[in-house]
């Protein structure tokens, strides 16, 4: 929780994971996850998260959640050793692809969730502030059933931020929207993120978004996964849909590619 | 918007009318043309005769009573289920048993024990005990299925903010449990109403639908037989409808009611 003024915020320790091996029984089965992933981002940065289904990734962030332990290795966020829940590591928020709001709660208590879980003082001036924050003005009471699927992510992402975390977590949170609303959500979500930058870790198999978002795009092999190469975003910030167009954005997008290609066609070539 | 609600509303009336018009005709041509002669089925307007010349204290003073011990039953029935389906919520180990015993209470055969306590404890036992039998087992079912209910995201959810098996089902798994419990109470409506007439066959009793009934049929009376059948539905088919309207009010977000209302 230091405050150190003196080093600049991304020099200090974001995300830490080492030797983070975990592993599923099937029946008669041993199912490697993941396998011997090291990862370490600095604070305050965004990190995306991608390789093909059933590589692992949402086992990472399911971990890094503390909804499930890893069978060896070590998690650290922010210098800290996880902790579950509110306690007294960073504060933690959370989003998932499927919005998993509560039906029976309108958007405003969906939104005050993880305050009265984490047991912290519910303001309601913050809540309005976090509803007009992802653009959901007028819609305080409505119940999810009465909302589009983009509306409902925005819920979530608006719950997520309720609990002013330092650590985000992302999975494929716009995964299930139709292409428009995501690549306008998408920009919600850096103007927000940007607006006050947090350890963010983001599961995708979406290349563009990771590109558009992160700070550093972590691609990941298929099944046991490993990590294959972790690759800086050097765009400026804000980036915009023009960005798409741009000749940086092709090559990093062309190089991922590239990254992602060869892993699969190994794979393809041991079947 | 309005508009088109309206409209619907309008088709679902004429829907409702038409068919009961359909049913009636039907009714009168088998009653009247096919049974004609054999007194199984009586025509309509023989059963409103028979409504008319019987006089509604009659109906009203059988079914009353009957009503009253298949409301009795339907609460403590409700009740018991509600325990045991709490109990297992504090104890997961316990769902095996409970669903054994809920399995156990339907394969009792009412006709058995019922005169068990009819002689334990006589008067209007029997009915109330067969109507809570009854109730017991859709309650207690609709109850353990809702209770499993919850979807993992939101249990993740509150999971991942610390939350912990007690905060889990105090703001995701009693509610995600509402629909299927609604559900249930609904069919236990006229489960439990046909369980209180079942005990007035047993006797000890001299009202009441099942008595009402019984005499009919020694009398022969076909037609009053009948009229209690078609009046003894309407009701059971009103508490269902209750149920359901109670339900709406107390949980307007059931999926139950999705189709109608969104778009």
């Amino acid at each position: 929780m230091a405050q150190n003024t003196t080093s600049p915020r991304l020099e200090q320790p974001g995300l830490h994971l080492s030797g983070l091996s975990r592993h599923f029984r099937l029946g008669r089965e041993t199912i490697t996850a993941i396998s011997d992933v090291d990862l370490t981002t600095p604070r305050g940065s965004f990190t995306a998260l991608i390789g093909p289904s059933g590589c692992g990734k949402s086992t990472i962030l399911r971990i890094l959640a503390g909804l499930e332990k890893p069978n060896a290795g070590t998690v650290e966020v922010h210098g800290q050793a996880l902790r579950r829940g509110a306690g007294d590591g960073p504060r933690l928020g959370i989003a998932f692809q499927d919005a998993a709001l509560l039906a029976w709660r309108s958007v405003f208590t969906n939104i005050r969730l993880p305050l009265e879980v984490a047991g912290l003082p519910v303001d309601p001036k913050r809540i309005g502030d976090l509803i007009r924050l992802v653009g959901l003005e007028g819609f305080e009471s409505a119940r999810p059933a009465q909302l589009s699927g983009g509306m409902r992510q925005r819920v979530s992402i608006a719950r997520a931020l309720a609990v002013e975390p330092e650590f985000l977590l992302l999975d494929e949170p716009f995964g299930a929207l139709d292409d428009i609303t995501r690549q306008r959500l998408n920009l919600e979500l850096q103007r927000i993120w940007s607006a006050r930058p947090m350890t963010t870790l983001m599961v995708t198999h979406g290349l563009q978004e990771a590109i558009v978002l992160a700070d550093r795009v972590v691609v990941m092999s298929p099944r046991p996964g490993r990590i294959l190469a972790s690759i800086p975003v050097d765009l400026p910030r804000p980036r915009t849909l023009d960005l798409l167009r741009s000749p940086e954005f092709h090559a990093l997008q062309d190089q991922l590619l590239e990254i992602m290609y060869s892993q699969s066609a190994v794979a393809s070539g041991e079947d | 918007m309005a508009q088109l609600d309206s409209n619907s509303r309008l088709w679902d009336w004429a829907f409702v009318i038409g068919t009961a018009l359909f049913v009636l005709a039907g009714w009168w041509l088998v009653a009247g043309v096919v049974l004609a002669g054999t007194h199984a089925l009586p025509t309509p307007d023989a059963l409103i005769g028979k409504l008319i010349e019987d006089g509604a204290g009659f109906y009203a003073r059988h079914i009353g009573v009957t009503l009253w011990s298949g409301a009795q039953g339907y609460f403590w029935g409700n009740l018991l289920a509600l325990g045991v389906a709490a109990m297992v919520l504090l104890v997961p180990e316990l769902e095996g048993l409970a669903t054994q015993i809920g399995v156990v209470s339907k394969c009792l055969p009412l006709v058995a024990i019922g005169p068990i306590i009819l002689v334990v404890a006589g008067d209007r036992a029997p009915s109330i005990f067969l109507a809570g039998l009854s109730v017991f087992f859709t309650t207690l079912i609709g109850a353990l299925l809702g209770l499993s209910a919850a979807k993992r995201p939101a249990l993740d959810l509150v999971a991942a903010y610390g939350g912990g098996r007690w905060m889990q089902l105090r703001k995701v798994r009693l509610y995600s449990a509402i629909p299927a419990l609604i559900g249930a109470l609904q069919i236990a409506v006229p489960a439990g109403f046909l369980g209180a007439i079942v005990g007035e066959y047993l006797g000890g009793v001299d009202t009441g639908v099942g008595v009402a009934l019984a005499i009919a049929q020694s009398q022969l009376e076909v037609e009053r037989a009948w009229a209690f059948a078609i009046l003894t539905g309407l009701i059971a088919l009103a508490g269902y409808g209750l149920v359901d309207q109670v339900g709406r009010r107390l949980a307007p977000w059931n999926p139950a009611y999705a189709s109608e209302g969104a778009s």
